[in-house]
Order: C-alpha cells, then structure tokens, then sequence
C-alpha cells in the first residue's frame, strides 16, 4: 500500500526511549538491539519479559537485581511492562504522546486523536425550506460572481476582434463596442456614458470614413440591400450621423456598389419568371424584395437609391442601440444546476439563448420600433415599408429615437 | 428525381457515396446558416441565414447543387420552411417580419408581422387548408392565413419561443426557461400540456416524431431527451448524453459539454440525427435506444465547425447539415476564416436504418 500523506498519525514509536520509526519492523529492531539486549552476553531478546527470564536462566541473578532497561527514559526502564513494538503501551502513556505531538506540530486537537474520515461526512437529511433557500442564495452568489468575472474578459477580447475586421473604423468603434458587448453578457448599463463622449471625437472621421465603409459593406448584405449594414456595423451605437454630412460623402461610393452587385448575384441563375422591375418598387431603398434577376435590378434601383437613401439612415443603426438584453421578470432568472462533476459547459447562459445574443449584437440589430406596422393589404407587392416615413406607432422605442436624433441635430 | 425514393438502393447515390465524402453546396451563404429546410415534393433546398437572405438551390441526382433563387429579409433570417406543395417559402426573421416566397412567380411578401425575431416557422398543413404558425421571442405563437394581414389567432407563450416543430395533429413549442408547450392542431389555441424540460438546461431544440406521438428535447448540456406526448407512454421517457468531448486524450472524463442544436428525424425509418456545437452528427434510434453506425470513420468526420441546423429531404436519402459558427463564444469567436458552407451527405441505410433486434 502506498503511503498516507499524513504519516504522524500512524507513525510507530518506541515506549521507552520516544522515538519515532517509520514503521513499526524498524521499531521492532530498535527494541531488540537497544533496550533488549543483555549486557553480559551478546544475547537479544524481542521482549522485557524475555530478557528478565534470560537473565534470571542464563546469568542466575536474583529478579529484584535485574539490571534496568538500556537506553531507556527515567520512568519506563522497568521489565513489568511488556512491550512488543507498538503493542502493550499503557493507554494513558499513549494519549499523553498524542497530545504532545499535536501541540508541538500545531494541529487541530483531535487530528491525530480521530484520525481524519477518509471522506467529508456528507449530511445527508432532507434540507428544510431555510436552509434550501440559503443555498440558492450562496449558488446564485457563485454563479453570479463567475459571470461578472466572465463578462470583463469577453469584453476585452471581443474589443480587439472587432477592431480586426472594420479597422477602418477603429478608433470609435472598440470604444463603442465594448458597451454592448459588455450588455449582452447583462452588465450594469454603460451605455448612456459611452455615446456621449463618442460622439466629439468621433464626427470628424465618420467624415471621411464615410466612403470607406460602404465599400466593405457591400457584399455582406447581399444585393438590394446596401446601405443598410454598414450604417448598423460602422457607425456604432450611439453615433447619430444626421443625413446633412453624409450625402457628399456617400454619393462618390455608388458607382462602385452596383459593380459589386452584380457580380456577386451571378450565382444565382434566375429562374423563368418576370420578376421583374416592376416588383421591385423600392419604396426608399431598404427592400428585402428577392432579388430575382439580379443584374438589371439592383442597379436600377441602386440607381435609383442614392438620392433616397439619406433619409432611411437613422432607422437602421441609430435608431436604437441595441438594448441590453434585460430579463423582463428578474424573478425568473434560471440558474443552471451545480455540475457534479467539472463540466465546461459551452453556453452557460441560462437566460438567453446563443441567437438572442446574436440578434442582439450591432452587427445584426434589427431595432423593433420602427417594424409595428401592420401588413399592407396588397398582395403581391414587395415591401419594405417598414420604418423610413412609415406611420409614426408609438412604441417605446419611439421616444428615446426622438430625443436622441434631437440631440444630435442639437450638437450639429 | 426517382432515384431517391427506392430507400433501399444506396446505389442510387452512388456517385457521392462512391467518394464517401459529403458534397459541399456551391455558393453558400456569406454569414451563419440558421436553418434548412428541404422542400417536400421536390429536391430544392432552402437556406436562411444571417446574412439576411433566403437561398434556394436546387440539388441534382448525384449531389450537384446550383443556387436557384435567393430573397430577402430586412434582418437575419432565423427559420425557414416550405408549405406542403412545395411551391411557396415561409421564412421568420430578426426583422420580425415573416415572409413568403412564391417559387413559381419568384416574388416575395411579407405575411406575418410580430413585435421581436421570429424564430420559428412552420407550415401546418390541416384538412380546412394550409396555415403558418410562427414563434418568436415577443412570447407569442401566431397562426397566419397567409390571405389575410391579421394572424387568425395569437396563442400566449409562458416565454419567448426557442424552438418550435409540427407533425400534424402535434405542434410543441420550447421556449426560455425551459417550457415546453405542446398543442394538438385541433384545438390550436390552447396548450394541450404544458409542462417543464425534462433537462435540466435551457432548451435549444425541439422535433417531433413522425409518428406524432411524440418530440425529442435537445439543450445546451449535451443532452436530448425523448418524450411522449400521452401519459400512459411516460414509462418510455428517456434521455441520454450527447456530444461531449473529453477534456484531452488523456483525461477521458466527457467535460466538454457542447450544445445539441437540431435535431432532424428520418421521414422513412424514424430514426433522428442529432448535431452539436462540437461539429459532430450522429444518428439515433429511439426505440432501441442506441447509436447507429457512428460516421467518423465515413463521411461524417467532425465537422470544421458547429453544426447550427440539419434536414433531411423528403424520402431521407439526402441529409444535409451547415457548417457554421453559432455564436457559442459570443461574437469573439467569429473569426473571419470560420467554415460557412452546406454539405450534402448521401445516406446509406446501415447510418439511418434501425438495426432489427438481435434474437
């Protein structure tokens, strides 16, 4: 068997002289050469008793004249006592040696007095209705505290990933990243303090940044849909570009775009039928119309965009930073269950699933306010009617967009 | 197209299967893939995903693909489905909005409006006629006669829909918090049950069996949960792990626990194929309560990346699964060099048949 780690407890020692062996054959050999031997012939004995019955045979000495114990302490150097390695220790000598070793090593009385259980005692009995709920409390604690420590590293991570791909609106964006990335993981808000300091520093780039981000836009979103991403992408939350500095900057990037679109539809062969323009009444550039045969489309209507498009900008990106997602009914909040075992658990949110967290990431933000719309009867036209100068429903959403596109019209 | 349906000639599919390797889909999608569904009459699949767009291509009798028609959302599409005749398209989005596709005029319209993401679609096809039902995360189940602008009926939800599936007469919606709800079509309105995940983890997908009487639970843990709608099934209630890694080679004890997220039953034998995050397929019998032939060794190798959605077509010859990234790491794991693609894998019987039971 290998060893114990805590070998004081079993270590066998020697009654007479106090020393410590490391088992108990060592000890037994201690005994028989030190205090077991006869000193008047090289004779060893294994016990007390058998060294007094070897002198008393071999060496005729009367019983009261044996010779004390060698090597023995003041007390214990008798031949009553019959000791055999460990075994024959009077009990109070051996209780007195424990306490002596648990105070000179400091441990907790009883350590080596009960020796440790080889596993916690688990209390197994029914908990009571206190005591459970002291428990969910501790465990909501832990869970808690292991996502706020969870959520600054994300954060930071996510800040250098994003600065990655649109670098080249790396200065507002990781600043302006960092409050929602930080809110999908349900930290305290940021969000009011981070749009503001933003948006000084940020007009002037978005000047000339303009341009750059709806190149790289493009082929994102897929034809028919240009203008919108880059705005949710780019220009972070926050950031309320009003349409006056944006035309001269935006106008240039057209041309480009309808190359981009075409080439990218190619793919897709169109399939018979008309499709046609006459589908594809655009109402103000933000149709989700398929884009049946691309080529001949798109461009038409890109063409056909770019003195339009300055009026949807604020609905898609600006209108509403992504909110926080915030559980409606805190008193709901799930936890997940203790692992029994250490589990590394991929998608540890209980409240959210990995698509809400998604949907609600600047990249893919659809802001809800603006879509409370009912379905326009006609059947067969395509519609993006949502939002650009759609009939002003009154949504929550609605009052924040306000105030802050007055803000912003007020900074300029 | 006959090819398909003699089940029992994988030599139909010979020539994907010849290579034993799965075909990839030309001309994926630019973002995640959210969903596939394959039409019921004919081999066109469609392919919704965050890059806002609905694709439809059209899968020929040796795998090929060619991209056929493409629409689009004003928000990341979330879910696709086809009605019964395999001539309209419905699909949900982010945008709130649910749309229909027309495939024979190729036009699009929106039909179905909600207050957040849609998430779920699916075509309910009853004897009075077809309609949509769609779930979203504003916590209600809507039902569409696409006719009309106005659902016919708003059915409450106890939380926002995660996952929803139909088999006529049986419709179950998961939602968070790990509710279930179950509906009989013939009374859509109200909840036939509503009951708690059998899991212990927030649910990620639901699917009902194609005998109706039934669904099996996918969550985040790893674990798929196979339930039976009536109570006096109950006893055959069961559940079991899945998609687990060990944490290395060397310390085998299953600690990396990866989402389930879809789960797609064979149309033909019953059998259901389950992917995770971790990339990998496998494929179940329920009733033997087994693993079929496990593909590594095959075409299924784990996958580059998360599998988000899978589908069968319409007589289980064809399986096809996204390779995709599912946000599982939060938008830091989105690394441009991430595999985005569709792969269509032939399936031969022993990987989706039931093994008969050894005497």
């Amino acid at each position: 068997m290998a060893k114990k780690k805590n070998k004081q407890i079993i270590r066998p020692w020697c009654w007479y002289c106090e020393r410590e062996f490391e088992d108990e054959k060592v000890l037994m050999q201690h005994q028989k050469a030190k205090h077991f031997k006869c000193n008047m012939c090289p004779r060893r004995l294994n016990t007390a008793g058998g060294l007094a019955v070897h002198i008393q045979q071999v060496h005729k000495l009367e019983p009261e004249n044996l010779p004390r114990i060698e090597n023995a302490l003041p007390g214990r150097d008798g031949y009553e006592v019959e000791i055999f390695g460990m075994e024959g220790i009077p009990a109070p000598d051996v209780a007195d040696y424990k306490r002596r070793k648990e105070i000179e090593l400091g441990l907790n009385p009883g350590t080596i007095t009960q020796p440790q259980a080889k596993r916690p005692k688990i209390d197994n009995r029914p908990l009571s209705e206190e005591e459970l709920r002291a428990q969910l409390a501790a465990h909501k604690a832990l869970m808690g505290a292991a996502e706020s420590h969870a959520a600054p590293t994300a954060e930071a991570s996510s800040g250098t990933v994003y600065g990655a791909p649109q670098a080249y609106a790396a200065p507002p964006v990781p600043a302006a990243i960092s409050p929602p990335a930080m809110s999908p993981h349900g930290m305290p808000p940021m969000m009011p303090g981070a749009p503001p300091p933003f948006i000084p520093g940020a007009m002037p780039p978005p000047g000339a940044f303009g341009a750059p981000p709806f190149m790289p836009g493009m082929p994102h979103p897929g034809p028919g849909y240009p203008p919108m991403p880059p705005f949710a992408g780019s220009p972070p939350p926050g950031m309320h570009l009003p349409p006056p500095p944006f035309p001269p900057g935006v106008r240039p990037p057209f041309p480009p775009p309808p190359s981009f679109v075409p080439g990218m539809a190619p793919g897709f062969t169109p399939p018979p039928p008309s499709a046609g323009p006459g589908m594809m009444r655009p109402p103000l550039g933000v149709p989700p119309s398929a884009s049946v045969s691309p080529p001949p489309p798109p461009a038409g209507f890109l063409g056909g965009i770019p003195p339009t498009i300055m009026t949807p900008p604020p609905r898609p990106a600006n209108v509403g930073a992504p909110a926080e997602l915030k559980m409606q009914n805190p008193a709901l909040a799930q936890t997940n269950p203790a692992f029994k075992k250490a589990t590394d658990l991929k998608w540890s949110d209980p409240n959210f699933s990995p698509d809400e967290r998604r949907a609600n990431h600047p990249k893919y933000y659809y802001p809800k306010d603006v879509t409370n719309q009912q379905l326009p009867r006609s059947q067969f036209s395509a519609h993006g009617t949502q939002g650009q100068d759609g009939p002003p429903t009154v949504s929550p959403g609605d009052e924040p967009r306000g105030k802050k596109r007055a803000r912003a019209e007020d900074f300029l | 197209m006959s090819f398909f349906s003699g089940a029992s000639t994988s030599t139909a599919v010979s020539a994907p299967a010849a290579t034993e390797k799965d075909i990839e889909v030309a001309d994926p999608p630019t973002d995640s893939i959210s969903s596939l569904a394959f039409s019921p009459q004919a081999d066109y699949l469609a392919v919704g995903s965050w890059d806002n767009n609905v694709r439809i291509y059209e899968v020929g009798a040796s795998g090929q693909t060619q991209g056929k028609a493409m629409y689009g959302h004003q928000g990341p599409v979330l879910s696709v489905c086809w009605n019964k005749e395999g001539n309209k398209i419905l699909s949900g989005g982010a945008d709130n909005a649910g749309r229909l596709f027309d495939v024979t005029t190729g036009q699009s319209q929106q039909v179905a409006q909600h207050d957040a993401p849609i998430k779920s679609v699916r075509w309910i096809e009853t004897p009075q006629g077809g309609i949509l039902a769609t779930g979203s995360w504003d916590k209600t189940l809507k039902y569409w006669d696409l006719r009309t602008p106005n659902p016919i009926s708003t059915v409450q939800l106890p939380e926002r829909c995660y996952t929803m599936d139909v088999q006529y007469p049986l419709l179950v919606v998961g939602t968070a918090e790990r509710h279930i709800q179950i509906f009989n079509l013939t009374n859509p309105t109200t909840a036939f049950k509503s009951m708690v995940s059998p899991l212990k983890w927030q649910t990620r997908v639901v699917s009902c069996f194609p005998s109706a009487n039934g669904f099996a639970v996918g969550s985040v843990e790893g674990r798929v949960a196979i339930q039976y709608v009536e109570d006096k099934d109950a006893s055959n209630n069961f559940s079991f792990k899945c998609h687990r890694r060990d944490q290395s080679p060397t310390q085998k004890d299953q600690s990396l626990v990866y989402a389930v997220n879809d789960i797609a039953f064979h149309p033909v034998h019953g059998t259901f194929s389950t992917c995770g995050s971790d990339g990998t397929i496998n494929f179940w019998d329920k009733d033997a309560r087994t693993r079929l032939k496990n593909r590594t060794s095959l075409a299924f190798e784990p996958a580059p990346g998360p599998v988000p959605a899978t589908a069968f077509n319409r007589t289980g010859a064809i399986f096809a699964y996204a390779v995709s990234y599912d946000w599982s790491k939060g938008h830091s794991g989105m690394t441009p060099g991430h595999p985005n693609k569709i792969m269509l894998h032939a399936c031969k019987d022993d990987e989706v048949k039931r093994k008969p039971p050894k005497r």
